[in-house]
């Protein structure tokens, strides 16, 4: 019957799943590190693999020596280049590493591009691989019986290294107790290396893998991110067998959901993940607490000095001035800059004292944008009127999605925040009467030159951007803080954690909304672009590259990373890579930030 | 008079009974240390009285008044501070705005999102940290106060909340002699002054010298309680520190 | 600032093809078309395309250019972002000072474009973009589009969807504007010519997500006669596979969107079904003169046979020079006159900017797939003219407001 060969099916999706979330739930367990770069390890799997499948004979042994080929290849690869960049990152704070591994998926992007050029490589099916049986009343493909078995086997086999060798022991420490295996002498070093390599091996055999099924091509370093995240996550964070049982819930349930609510394809995933972390925040095998707990170690933070205030105002005079000179391409690069400004001091209220990562701040930007959109087009609202609706949509659904979201912390957190924003995304996308989907909004002009369009921009970001730093040092914000540098001391002294949680979370994503109004009066045009995980992974970067823990940071971070984006994409076919070498040299070079200590005083 | 009261105290992690039907009273100015080894549940009761735990059974009552729902801001706000084993100081903070914080919780002003705190309760936080011996380390990154300073600034920040009682979870541990004693001569005057003070602690001249009460958990059940001279002499106790787990000396 | 901006420039991709401009032909400047299109994020498709413009480019400056003065190409990179292609168009339109703006792949790119030069009075001529919005609900004065629109593509398809018996079909289409609306379009117009038709299953999986193995078998379960398919890329390599194995694609008949473009036929290799329906390009069947000229012009210059691509980005420069040299200026206003009506040659024969909503004639390549050497190829194509792909007049009017 039809339902149970959907649901067999989805057991080889579910093999799949857990083939590339395997690895990366193996690197987090014992290095903490978040690997945005696993999905960059897959698809160099499925390069090499077509490369070496290609030369060695078309029989079962030449493709199980050519997909361990690819595995031993790209766990080679994983051991680089955590030798070579991760290795630096350990002592630095953890979503620094985080930005590292963002730079190495531009880089990796760059060079497979170049290495294998552009177009999609499909391997040729030998017949054993094409072969099929027949089952359940219909035709199923004999690869896809593999490769529900390969799921189990890479989970045993995973189990026996752990369980029954000294560095499965050693591994298991790690993942308990860091400390406790330097003090028994083990070269941590040595560990971490082999670990990476390890999850880099298993991402690369799991790329190797879906050569069968598919083809290897540019894009798959994305799709296989997010879906290794989410399987991690609902798994629970390194925990394997979580990551297994994650893989086949998630799989079956795909699977089945295609039947009954084809149109729900691009949110099945995401709403599956944010149902699970609702209930049981650390992951169906995850144990409570062993997620990381903070997005960095807490480092003072200074009220702005005379001379700061000084500084921030100078900036603000240099950008007017630099905006009444500038021509109309360089007068939208500063109006996108200052927008930028403003989205990232949003971010950062959030991920700096209120200590909650958002993988899903797009979302806030987004929602602003097409409030405004929305408020400009159909409802002819004047620019106040609308700029105004931004922040308020915004406002109301981050106090509404928030109820949920600060109820959890860590990586958790940061996943339901992504879900949620990739369900806004889903929306945009499908809710085409209001949206125009796919299409966006457009002729959304602020009936202003660009120039009188820009200071009103400045203006509005310089007054929000210092608003909303003056609120880290009013009451409000030292409670904030006290609520994320000692969440038990603060609550024993009378701070209600959660509410405050809930209120930076608001006032975050209010300010979020608001930059995202501006820039739909800046681009004249709202797309579901603007709430994509792209524009979320900017946020971060510019929080992480100007600093977590310092004010000026955002400001700083965002002006340094829409300067260089524009700079780069314009000069450059290859801005992917210069982009990526510049974000590596940065965090290596100031892994406390353009603005962090070290450079001084914080502004 | 009696302040903080608990009625049969039970509670269980899984399998393991870490608490069963602990009873215990401290009165205004009273000092009463609970000791007992490793494991036997004193941090757990601790959690229980500070509201970070929740009872299975029992009753936490304070000035007469229970205690229903586990929740150590309500605790805090109805007069039950804490400080905990190990120092949790707000890390990104000076020493001042570390105490002017929980006094802005205490005072229910932490709403405000405009107006620099930097001048809130300024000489009452100041007084506070005389108090405790910090007045000249108020400018000072809370994160970079020695180790002894660290464990002040905790006792700094519960009493910003102006507490009628103070759990205190070995608040001289990790000290050298003289700035133990030290630290319990302050925590003495400050059961002087009307606090409640319940403590635990490793180092048992602390204890005998400094309690007026001593109450000794074993296996989660109080096994004694009395003046320091009646314990110095029960067998039961000398049988369980005897038995194996030496307290530190 | 602008001296930063020339030299970062110099080190650009642009710079080999200005460099010959910059020769000055009897003294004129350069005519500037500032092109935008999202090379790193669709490289499969945007890499021939940039081929087939710069081809263009060399041929046209080598025959003198347009009006006495030499093509100047500048390409800009959007990333896929609407946002980034707007910010591009600024900068070539107020820094490079370009006379034309041109590109787009994605449809809401494309429509970015389009209404930031009708904000700017601008040209815009979009090459791939394939949305209907581009050329009727939101055309405007200044916008024109070169390729058969998801409409024509899906008009093409049903002329000979509607000829099968089958009446029980499923689609499958990628979860975005392109994929849903060429669905919509596919179903109206097949049940105004055969009523009879049913549709039992429409799946709808994310871009470049595909789970092909779930999604044959839930179109399998709902028993169809035929599938229509808008899946392309690696979807539609995934798709194929899966449903080879599972012989999704046994006794049924398949129509499917682009698929005879050798894009996305290449890659089907040795597991190209055979006898689906579809548009493309048959690139080496098609022996007329124009064709193979132009397959020997790219082959000369790139060492490759082109793709589809490289007829689109060809065919815009041609569509462009043409309706300059039409225009006689390269004044806006004069231009968004003088663009409708102009005839160009492409390698699909000649083609003109329609008058009615500024949608380019240029067709595509209707047929069956087959096997020829372990490679996918067309068989029994024909070619079919954009102009007679689209609506009546007085339909096209309505549909475009402006």
């Amino acid at each position: 019957m039809s339902f149970a060969l959907q649901a067999l099916t989805g057991l080889a999706g579910a093999s799949s799943l857990f083939l590339v979330a395997c690895g990366l739930s193996v690197i987090f367990g014992v290095t903490r590190v978040v690997n945005f770069a696993h999905g960059s390890l897959f698809m160099l799997g499925a390069y090499l693999g077509w490369s070496l499948l290609r030369l060695l004979p078309h029989t079962p042994w030449g493709f199980g020596l050519g997909v361990a080929g690819a595995a031993i290849g790209v766990a080679a690869i994983g051991a680089v280049l955590e030798m070579a960049v991760l290795r630096r990152l350990y002592a630095a704070p953890e979503l620094l590493q985080l930005l590292a591994t963002f730079a190495l998926v531009l880089i990796i992007q760059d060079c497979v591009q170049a290495i294998w050029g552009p177009a999609e490589l499909s391997l040729p099916r030998p017949p054993f691989l094409r072969a099929s049986i027949t089952i359940l009343g219909g035709r199923f493909p004999r690869y896809d019986l593999w490769l529900i078995m390969a799921g189990p086997l890479v989970l045993g086999l995973l189990h026996l290294l752990f369980a029954r060798t000294r560095f499965g022991m050693v591994v298991r420490a790690a993942t308990e107790n860091r400390a406790l295996v330097a003090a028994f002498g083990i070269d941590q070093r040595r560990l971490f290396t082999l670990v990476f390599s390890l999850g880099a091996g298993l991402a690369g055999l799991g790329g190797a893998l879906s050569l069968p099924d598919g083809s290897a091509n540019i894009g798959l370093d994305l799709r296989s991110i997010t879906d290794a995240f989410v399987v991690v996550v609902v798994g629970g964070m390194g925990s394997i067998a979580g990551a297994y049982l994650a893989a086949v819930l998630i799989g079956v349930l795909q699977s089945l959901g295609l039947v009954w609510l084809p149109q729900g394809s691009l949110v099945l995933v995401f709403v599956i993940m944010a149902a699970v972390l609702v209930i049981r925040p650390q992951g169906l095998l995850g144990r409570a607490g062993s997620e990381t707990g903070q997005p960095d170690r807490p480092t003072p933070m200074r009220a702005a000095s005379a001379g700061g205030r000084i500084a921030f105002a100078v900036l603000v005079c240099a950008l007017a001035l630099a905006g009444s000179l500038a021509g109309p391409f360089w007068l939208a690069v500063l109006t996108e800059a200052v927008i930028a400004v403003l989205f990232a001091a949003s971010l950062h209220v959030m991920l700096g004292p209120g200590g909650m990562i958002s993988f899903g701040h797009a979302a806030w930007f987004g929602i602003g944008a097409y409030a405004a959109g929305l408020a400009a087009t159909s409802l002819a609202a004047p620019l106040p009127i609308s700029l105004l609706a931004a922040p308020v949509a915004a406002g109301l659904i981050a106090l509404l999605i928030g109820q949920v979201v600060v109820r959890l912390s860590g990586v958790a957190l940061a996943m339901l925040t992504l879900a949620f924003a990739q369900i806004a995304w889903a929306v945009a996308v499908q809710w085409t009467q209001l949206t125009g989907g796919d299409d966006g909004i457009l002729g959304i002009w602020p009936g202003l030159t660009p120039r009188g369009y820009f200071l009103l921009c400045l203006a509005v970001c310089a007054i929000g951007t210092a608003l909303l730093r003056q609120t880290l040092f009013a009451p409000f914000g030292l409670a904030l803080r006290a609520a994320r540098d000692a969440p038990l001391r603060a609550a024993a002294s009378g701070l209600p954690i959660a509410r405050l949680r809930l209120a930076a979370f608001v006032l975050s994503g209010t300010a979020a909304g608001l930059s995202g109004g501006l820039s739909a009066f800046a681009k004249g045009s709202v797309f579901p672009a603007s709430l994509a995980i792209d524009r979320s992974v900017d946020a971060l970067s510019m929080v992480l590259l100007g600093g977590v823990q310092s004010v000026s940071g955002p400001v700083i971070g965002a002006l340094a990373y829409t300067g260089l984006f524009d700079t780069l994409l314009l000069a450059s076919s290859h801005w992917r890579l210069w982009l990526g070498c510049a974000l590596l040299a940065l965090v290596l070079i100031r892994p406390q930030g353009l603005a962090g200590r070290g450079a001084g005083r914080a502004a | 008079m009696t302040l903080l009261r608990a009625d049969d105290l039970s509670v269980a992690f899984g399998a393991h009974q870490a608490l069963s039907e602990v009873s215990l009273s401290v009165a205004a100015g009273e000092m009463v240390a609970q000791i007992g080894p490793n494991g036997a549940g004193k941090s757990t009761l601790f959690n229980l009285l500070g509201g970070q735990l929740a009872a299975q059974s029992g009753r936490i009552t304070l000035r007469g008044v229970t205690l229903a729902k586990a929740d150590p801001a309500a605790f805090c706000r109805s007069g039950i501070g804490r400080i905990f084993q190990i120092t949790r100081c707000f890390a990104s903070m000076t020493v001042l705005a570390c105490v002017q914080t929980a006094m802005l919780a205490h005072h229910r002003q932490i709403w405000r999102f405009l107006r620099p705190a930097e001048r809130a309760f300024r000489p009452e936080a100041l007084d506070v940290l005389a108090r405790c011996g910090l007045g000249d380390q108020a400018g000072r990154d809370a994160a970079s106060l020695a180790y002894p300073d660290q464990k002040r600034l905790e006792l700094a920040v519960a009493l910003a909340s102006n507490p009628a009682v103070l759990l205190l979870d070995e608040p001289a541990s990790g000290l050298a002699a003289p700035e133990r004693l030290a630290m319990m001569r302050l925590v003495a005057e400050l059961a002087r002054q009307g606090i409640a003070v319940l403590f635990s602690e490793h180092d048992m001249q602390s204890v005998f010298g400094f309690a007026d009460r001593i109450i000794v958990l074993h296996q989660g059940r109080v096994i004694a309680t009395g003046t320091p001279s009646d314990i110095r002499t029960n067998p039961q106790v000398q049988d369980v520190y005897l038995g194996g787990n030496q307290p530190n000396e | 600032m602008s001296l930063t901006r020339r030299s970062l420039l110099a080190a650009s991709a642009a710079a080999p093809l200005a460099a010959p401009a910059r020769l000055r032909a009897q003294g004129a400047t350069p005519i500037r078309i500032g092109e935008i299109n999202s090379y790193t994020a669709i490289p499969a498709f945007t890499l021939p395309y940039r081929r087939g413009m710069e081809l263009a480019v060399e041929q046209i400056n080598a025959q003198g250019g347009v009006l006495g003065r030499h093509i100047e190409l500048l390409v800009r990179d959007d990333a896929g972002k609407p946002d980034d292609a707007i910010r591009l168009a600024t900068e070539l339109l107020g820094e490079q000072k370009v006379d034309v703006l041109a590109g787009g792949f994605l449809s809401n790119v494309g429509l970015a474009l389009s209404d930031f030069a009708l904000k700017n009075k601008t040209m815009f001529i979009a090459g791939e973009p394939l949305t209907d919005a581009l050329v009727w609900e939101k055309g405007h004065r200044y916008g024109f589009r070169l390729r058969p629109s998801t409409y024509m593509q899906a008009a093409m398809l049903v002329e000979e969807a509607a000829k099968l018996p089958a009446t029980r079909w499923a689609t499958v289409a990628p979860n975005y504007e392109y994929g849903t609306s060429t669905v919509k379009w596919f179903k109206q117009l097949l049940q105004a010519r055969r009523p009879d038709v049913r549709f039992v299953a429409d799946q709808l999986p994310p871009l470049g997500k595909i789970d092909a193995g779930a999604t044959v078998a839930a179109i399998e379960a709902a028993k169809p006669q035929a599938i229509f398919n808008v899946t392309f890329g690696p979807d539609l390599t995934n798709f194929v596979r899966q449903g080879n194995t599972r012989g999704l694609f046994d006794n049924r008949d398949v129509v499917s969107v682009l698929t005879g473009e050798p894009e996305y036929l290449d890659p089907l290799g040795d597991e190209t079904p055979q006898g689906w329906i579809v548009t493309g390009y048959p690139v080496t069947g098609v022996t007329d003169p124009t064709n193979l000229a132009f397959i020997a012009a790219y082959k000369a210059k790139w060492g490759e046979m082109p793709k589809m691509g490289s007829v689109v980005g060809h065919a815009l420069i041609t569509s462009i020079v043409a309706g300059i040299a039409k225009s006689g200026s390269v004044e806006q206003e004069k231009m968004a006159d003088g663009f409708p009506g102009a005839s160009f040659a492409t390698p699909f024969g000649r083609a003109l900017w329609r008058t009615q909503d500024h949608q380019s004639t240029l067709g595509t390549y209707v047929g069956r797939t087959a096997l020829k050497d372990g490679h996918g190829t067309m068989v029994e194509w024909r070619y079919e003219d954009g102009a007679s792909a689209l609506p009546p007049d007085d339909v096209v009017k309505a549909l475009r407001p402006a």
